[in-house]
């Protein structure tokens, strides 16, 4: 298929077709697919047994249904949802367009969140209730308007405490006996790979949708943790692919689509990704990999190019520790800065630097910086003299 | 950079630098724990998670949250998201509302769910939420909306530009501001969106009313290239035609204004007339 032919075809449908308004004539018809099904590749999600294209829908964003219909006819099965997407329209969008299929021709799931999880440390609390979880449950398969669903995620799950929530967990294998549920899982942003081995340890869990991508610092912990998972029937779904989309904030720096999603299938423990999709040519881009996930010269260039944008934010991996010859906290005081410029928190990064004690000039005894190895490849000494000069700043002057 | 901005204010008597930039409401036998950083779009994620990427294409700016809390069972969470203009605020906010909601006038509009209330106002889009089913706490998130409301500049008004869309058969509250790709499409961006039902025909209008005389020229062209046709001079035109997955699409455009109306076909010629008439009438 000719790349440029497909991307106009999704786009516009046959050439031909426009007239002017007064015009008279065609017919409504939905378009052929265009991706040859054959070359498609298919894995195999765990213990499950689903085999599942290594490309799913990410629906979250998406608010067109011509969209979603569009995957359908190119071969995408797998569409992923939440009970909290757009206030649940993205779900009902779903449960309209679904009624007109069969339901064996694609593969749902969704997600409830459970209220009142802390969210800095991620651990339950006494407003975490399986009531909640089960009237969110029920709301989510009104508005899907379906007997089942495929895969129901307890979502984002950040603590071993959460993802062992003996009330939930119990509900969630309920509904997984009475057939409303064919499988269940856990979604989970951080602190993914405690999450992970909690799952294997528990051993009833069947699907993981984690976090991956190459921007991730502790991405050899990860797949270690995914590794075990996969070893013991669990099925994984990666998303985040794409690591935020954009290396900016002001959205200028696009990650590249194909590259990052060939990057994440080239861990054959990874069943398939859900990059979401808001445009016609997201899908057209995500269908190119969908029958091609080998990694090409320029693929590679860009995943490495990316990995070298430092961003903002400390990864607190400790390797700097012991190559500062002052012995400075170097993880604090670049959490000081990220407390400064990435949070505006002027306040808290100055508290922070008090604490520490550092002075407002910390570097001035060294004459060259021996930190070589910062895995974020921060210039840590330049940051280290700009955020220290906030010291100066009285605290009376900081409210 | 901020330090040096800082460092420049640093003399006896400039201005005070706050924290958070923002003085959360008091509410009376609540204390309020602040201790939040305030997310910006770089680490908004840490937060929403996903929700992060629909929040940044809205034009996401600050969130900043307050706990209030009673004793240790009670607590309301409120959170002020602040977004780049009052239509991409109205946009996320639209997003997160669905017609059936128990809405209400503060602000621009209200909705009142099972322990929360969501609002509108100019540039902000307001949640307050609590666990608690006390009358008592119930009340106090009331009073803490509307003590938010009155603490925040901005219109009280929709935005102006969904005045433009026709009364007849428009389903409350289905309207929506669109940052990009609308109906899918990359180089459609910036759009008002309603739903309509007129005698079972139910079809969606889009207006793109913020482009200039050059944009709107240049997402025409591409638009319409796509199926062998040019916009022509500029102002003025109308087509139909069969837009891939889309269906058939009504295009037409006036002096600012561009039309789109999805859903309807061929046979409903005169209603799609109807509409982009009016629409187009309203805007000279």
């Amino acid at each position: 298929m000719n790349k440029i032919d497909r991307r106009k075809f999704l786009k516009s449908g046959v050439a031909g077709a426009a007239t002017m308004l007064a015009a008279t004539g065609g017919s409504f018809a939905m378009l052929p697919p265009r991706t040859d099904k054959s070359d498609i590749i298919y894995r195999t999600l765990g213990k499950t047994g689903l085999k599942i294209p290594v490309i799913s829908m990410g629906v979250m964003r998406a608010d067109n249904p011509s969209l979603v219909r569009a995957c359908l006819d190119n071969g995408i099965t797998h569409f992923d949802t939440a009970n909290g997407y757009q206030g649940g329209r993205n779900e009902k969008m779903l449960g309209d367009i679904f009624r007109d299929y069969d339901r064996k021709s694609f593969i749902l799931a969704t997600k409830v969140k459970p209220a009142g999880v802390e969210r800095r440390s991620g651990l339950p609390t006494r407003e975490t209730t399986v009531e909640d979880f089960m009237n969110k449950f029920e709301e989510s398969m009104k508005r899907l308007q379906m007997d089942y669903v495929d895969i129901l995620y307890l979502h984002s799950v950040s603590s071993p405490e959460m993802a062992n929530h003996r009330e939930i967990t119990r509900a969630m294998k309920n509904l997984k006996k009475e057939g409303r549920v064919k499988y269940i899982g856990i979604s989970t942003h951080t602190n993914e790979p405690d999450v992970i081995d909690t799952m294997v340890d528990a051993g009833f869990w069947d699907v993981v949708l984690t976090r991956y991508n190459f921007t991730l610092s502790y991405l050899e912990r990860l797949e270690e943790s995914i590794k075990r998972a996969s070893e013991a029937g669990i099925g994984i779904i990666a998303m985040k692919t794409m690591a935020g989309g954009y290396f900016d904030r002001e959205r200028t720096e696009p990650v590249d689509a194909k590259a990052a999603l060939r990057w994440s299938l080239q861990n054959e423990n990874i069943t398939t990704t859900i990059p979401g999709m808001t445009s016609f040519d997201m899908l057209e881009e995500d269908l190119e990999v969908i029958t091609d996930i080998e990694m090409t010269g320029e693929d590679r260039a860009k995943i490495i190019a990316s990995v070298e944008k430092p961003g903002l934010f400390c990864t607190t991996c400790n390797n700097c520790l012991d190559l500062c010859t002052g012995k400075l906290p170097v993880p604090d005081l670049m959490r000081a800065y990220m407390y400064a410029y990435g949070y505006a928190n002027i306040e808290k990064a100055h508290s922070l630097l008090a604490d520490l004690g550092t002075g407002p000039d910390p570097c001035s005894d060294c004459s060259d910086c021996k930190i070589d190895n910062c895995t974020k490849r921060f210039d840590i000494r330049s940051k280290i003299t700009d955020i220290s000069r906030l010291v100066k700043v009285p605290e009376e002057f900081i409210i | 950079m901020l330090i040096s901005f800082m460092i420049m204010l640093f003399i006896p008597g400039s201005l005070i630098i706050k924290g958070q930039q923002i003085d959360f409401p008091l509410l009376d036998k609540f204390e309020i724990d602040d201790s939040y950083p305030v997310y910006t779009p770089d680490n908004l994620w840490d937060y929403i998670n996903g929700a992060a990427d629909s929040y940044n294409a809205l034009g996401f700016k600050e969130l900043y949250i307050a706990d209030y809390k009673r004793g240790n069972k009670h607590s309301i969470k409120l959170e002020i998201y602040h977004h780049a203009n009052d239509n991409l605020a109205f946009g996320i906010y639209a997003m997160e509302r669905a017609p059936s909601y128990d809405f209400f006038k503060l602000g621009v509009q209200a909705y009142r769910e099972e322990g929360l209330v969501h609002f509108l106002k100019g540039e902000y889009y307001v949640k307050i939420t609590s666990h608690s089913d006390k009358k008592k706490i119930l009340a106090a998130l009331d009073e803490l909306a509307k003590k938010t409301e009155a603490m925040l500049e901005g219109s009280s008004e929709f935005p102006s530009g969904l005045a433009l869309f026709p009364e007849k058969g428009r389903q409350e509250n289905s309207e929506m501001y669109i940052a990009e790709n609308v109906m899918g499409h990359e180089f459609l961006n910036r759009a008002f969106r309603a739903n309509y039902n007129i005698d079972d025909n139910r079809f969606t209008i889009y207006l793109f009313i913020e482009n200039s005389d050059a944009e709107n020229k240049e997402m025409l062209e591409q638009y319409l290239s796509d199926h062998g046709l040019t916009p022509g001079d500029m102002p003025g035109g109308k087509f139909y035609f069969e837009d891939g997955y889309n269906g058939y699409v009504y295009l037409a455009w006036g002096d600012e204004t561009v039309v789109l109306i999805s859903g309807l076909r061929e046979a409903d010629t005169n209603l799609a007339n109807e509409y982009i008439g009016k629409i187009l009438a309203a805007d000279e």
